[in-house]
């Protein structure tokens, strides 16, 4: 049995009914659906039991009729496994997940990056700002509603962006 | 009293923000301000095709676009299921350390110029032009190289590489001893980069370190050894590892990671086959499905998760930054330590605004 498939069998035996996908592609990376309820038990078991040190990344992917946010966690004693724990969010009009900033420190910036960008909440989240643009950025005068987080799909961006026009007289 | 240090200040390389509280010489907190030079390019990269997304990725980062370029091409094609041949590969390693030296060289210019010894500023400049020059003869270009492509290469080695690399790594090897007795001799060098900006090794995992800044802190982690790409699997080399966690360390593991460069060089260059498909013809199209694929970059774990959708353009292109997992941990760094301290501290965790804000 590979070190993935071991990682793998010990979330199974634990949280065996609340797993959706469970997978193992290109030996070591392991692909889980969770739902968002048990976000926070899953991921303190992950850090505390099976021993994951590193999170690497929250990536938000917006699938028009729900969100999905992708973490990757990964560890650095030598062990290649990576796993990529999908979350569904459905609810459009006022996304929201729970924070993991106890368990991960490094979740700090990327959960501020996936409100910035993709409007979804961070229940409890310790500094919940902007991060790439301004935190005055509510304040301005917006087109549509769409700009305030412009990583979702319904943010178009403009044909020519940007092109400078002279003055002619 | 509160300080900003920022958007343009000497100690930021780059534009960005430090809000430091202090109490006179003590720093008490600290807050980060990034976005200055935001450019959307994961939602420019939802909507345009795969290869047309490669020439954004080198701007990501000034001094190392190459790796970005190899991060970014090998996730595409492990995507698609592209093999490239053994020469391409080859090729590739060699031209990624090259690229690591030429990254870790203007490192040090800036840090030894951060921390008082101004001389390396314009010697490693030097040494560092002398590298891109080599780079500029295979790619055709000192900072943009877009030399890598989904399928293998754009052209082929030119003329006399071979000895030109293998005379370039005996310069670099003994200049780089010379630097570091010049650095080790140095008061104040090491006045200011001895016992400045600890991180143990709990803390470093947790907050999301990688790269030269995890290793400093006693953790042996390169992706070059835990996931092998390429040929890193064919060749031999070390991971440098110190355990004290400090400047100074981050500054050793630099150093040695360049001589295990050179040393991944030369043998690339005489193991290097001289058949094989320089180029070949990727799909038109990237397969449904996602990848994460994760690379060694010069500062640390770089990965690109994709997800395509059958179709030319990416669905969702998420870059992962190291620079932005090191930057991140600079507030809690700073915290405890003296205003001094805070430009040595800055300037050891290798920043590149770049690929921070995107």
């Amino acid at each position: 049995m590979s070190v993935a498939e071991n990682h793998l069998n010990r979330l199974k035996e634990r949280f065996n009914t609340k797993l959706s996908i469970t997978e193992i592609s290109e030996t070591n990376r392991i692909r889980l659906q969770i739902p968002v309820e048990d976000l926070v038990d899953i991921m303190q078991y992950i850090a505390s039991e099976l021993l994951f040190t590193s999170l690497e990344a929250i990536s938000g992917v917006d699938y028009e009729t729900h969100f999905d946010v992708v973490y990757h966690i990964d560890r650095w004693d030598g062990d290649p496994t990576v796993l990529q724990v999908h979350v569904k969010v459905n609810d459009r009009e006022n996304p929201a997940i729970p924070t993991i900033t106890p368990i991960w420190e490094s979740a700090n910036w990327h959960e501020r990056e996936l409100f910035d960008l993709f409007g979804i909440s961070i229940i409890n989240h310790p500094n919940l700002k902007r991060l790439l643009l301004p935190e005055e950025w509510d304040d301005y005068e917006h087109k549509h509603i769409s700009e305030l987080h412009p990583m979702r799909r319904d943010y178009h961006l403009p044909e020519k962006p940007f092109s400078f026009k002279p003055h002619t007289k | 009293m509160y300080i900003h240090m920022g958007p343009q200040h000497p100690v930021n390389h780059g534009l960005w923000t430090l809000k430091v509280k202090t109490a006179g010489e003590l720093v008490i907190d600290a807050e980060v301000l990034i976005g200055y030079v935001f450019r959307m390019i994961e939602k420019i990269a939802e909507s345009r095709p795969y290869n047309a997304i490669q020439p954004l990725t080198n701007r990501l980062c000034y001094v190392s676009g190459m790796s970005w370029e190899a991060s970014y091409t090998m996730a595409v094609e492990k995507l698609m299921g592209v093999e490239v041949s053994k020469r391409a590969q080859y090729i590739r390693t060699i031209m990624l350390e090259l690229q690591r030296i030429a990254s870790h060289l203007t490192w040090l210019s800036a840090y030894s110029t951060d921390v008082g010894v101004v001389t390396m500023l314009v010697i490693a400049y030097r040494e560092r032009e002398y590298v891109l020059d080599l780079l500029e003869h295979v790619t055709g270009s000192r900072m943009m190289y877009n030399y890598f492509t989904a399928g293998g290469l754009r052209r082929d080695l030119p003329q006399g590489f071979k000895e030109d690399c293998h005379n370039l790594t005996h310069y670099l090897e003994e200049r780089l001893k010379e630097y570091k007795a010049i650095l080790d001799d140095s008061k104040v060098f090491l006045l200011r980069s001895e016992n400045v900006g600890i991180i143990t090794k709990n803390d470093a995992l947790n907050l999301g370190a990688t790269g030269p800044v995890l290793r400093a802190s006693g953790v042996q982690a390169d992706l070059r050894k835990i996931e092998p790409y390429l040929v890193y699997d064919e060749l031999e080399f070390d991971i440098p590892m110190r355990t004290s966690g400090d400047c100074y360390a981050r500054y050793e593991i630099r150093m040695e990671e360049m001589f295990q460069s050179i040393r991944l060089i030369r043998q690339a260059l005489d193991q290097i086959p001289l058949e094989g498909e320089i180029l070949q013809k990727p799909p038109r199209k990237l397969p449904k499905g996602d990848i994460y694929f994760r690379t060694e970059d010069p500062r640390g774990e770089a990965a690109f998760y994709i997800i395509g959708n059958d179709d030319r353009i990416p669905y969702r292109v998420k870059i992962k930054s190291p620079a932005y997992s090191n930057l991140a941990i600079c507030n809690y760094i700073l915290k405890g330590g003296k205003v001094a301290d805070i430009a040595p501290t800055v300037a050891s965790i290798d920043l590149c605004m770049g690929e921070i804000d995107r």
